[in-house]
């Protein structure tokens, strides 16, 4: 296979291929990521939430099961099964 | 002479504040901001569009090193979400500025001036420096001032309305008695309404729709530039009384 993008990138590429095919039932997490319902590896965290979903972690706010988070803490606060969370950043407005 | 804004310790060069909203794409609104000068502007606070992943974000055109990025509480109709809103704009990590809007109805979106001022008093005492959007009501302009408001932003018309100041002496009582900076905001047309703003005495103007909706907004936003400068220094330079009666220009003495 072609090696596209800088070796770094194909890596990440690598290892997140290998955890989903690892993933068997249980070790997903099912919870609500701005209304709509997602998946994600169980022991994901914050930040591994939004680099799943291809988010810059900076300039967004989060907010998980009602409490407003912390920044400094997005590669520290784990998912669970069940959790409800928010994404927010800015667009035009008045 | 340095005529510069100053609110809560900041300094802004423009008197022109502008909304990011209702244009046609990210460029166009990066090009009508820069043509109207403006160095503050507003946003709004939304869910990220976790489907679509187009990369463009709008902080992206507007540099927030560059511009100061006012994050707006549009939408809410309550204290609550009003809160839960701008808390969530300040954890963004950009800016603890913060548009305060609890609107009271959907069809003038008047603001809900009893949830404005319980809003307000809740958010300065945490921290945040509350530009709250309120209505030509005086009181509640001085109400707003006393609970730690350092400037207030007094609606001319409905939102998107561009009908102009529509009570002039409500706005005047306001220049006259509230001793904080007054952000005309909301309901500006054309040029004419925000130089009239300025001439009255109104420290600037906030205003989105007058140039995102004109037909040419780019060349709207540079009308709007010249028409706060104009107002501001007519204002500065204080104007002749209105008489019922002439008094010549030209001397009598001389003639034949």
């Amino acid at each position: 296979m072609p090696l596209t993008g800088n070796e770094e990138t194909v890596r990440c590429g690598h290892l997140i291929g290998e955890e989903l095919a690892n993933a068997g039932p249980g070790s997903s997490i099912h919870i609500q990521v701005n209304g709509e319902r997602q998946t994600a590896p169980s022991g994901s965290t914050v930040a591994g939430l939004l680099a799943q979903l291809d988010i810059r972690s900076d300039r967004v706010a989060v907010e998980l099961n009602l409490q407003i988070l912390d920044r400094q803490n997005f590669d520290r606060q784990g998912l669970q099964e069940g959790d409800m969370v928010e994404i927010i950043s800015f667009i035009g407005g008045g | 002479m340095d005529d510069r804004l100053v609110i809560a310790g900041r300094e802004f060069k423009s008197r022109l504040w502008v909304g990011t909203g209702k244009y046609k794409d990210f460029i166009e609104t990066k090009k009508a901001i820069d043509a109207s000068g403006a160095d503050v502007v507003t946003v709004a606070v939304r869910r990220v569009n976790i489907t679509d992943r187009s990369k463009d974000n709008l902080l992206d055109y507007l540099d927030p090193k560059k511009y100061t990025i006012l994050p707006n509480t549009a939408g809410c109709y309550s204290v609550e979400d009003a809160l839960r809103y701008a808390r969530l704009a300040r954890a963004a990590g950009v800016s603890d500025l913060v548009k305060l809007e609890v609107i009271g109805d959907e069809r003038t979106l008047f603001p809900d001036t009893a949830g404005l001022i319980e809003a307000a008093k809740i958010l300065v005492k945490e921290g945040f420096i509350v530009l709250p959007y309120t209505n030509d009501d005086p009181i509640v302009a001085k109400k707003l001032v006393d609970i730690g408001c350092p400037a207030v932003m007094p609606l001319a018309a409905p939102i998107g309305s561009g009908l102009g100041i529509r009570n002039p002496y409500n706005l005047k009582i306001i220049l006259e008695t509230v001793k904080v900076p007054i952000i005309v905001d909301a309901g500006v047309g054309t040029a004419s309404d925000a130089t009239l703003a300025m001439e009255y005495g109104a420290d600037a103007v906030l205003m989105n729709t007058a140039i995102a909706g004109a037909k040419d907004p780019i060349m709207m936003a540079e009308a709007m530039k010249y028409a706060i400068e104009a107002g501001r220094l007519a204002y500065r330079a204080g104007r002749i009384p209105r008489k019922l009666y002439a008094t010549a220009s030209s001397p009598i003495e001389g003639m034949l």
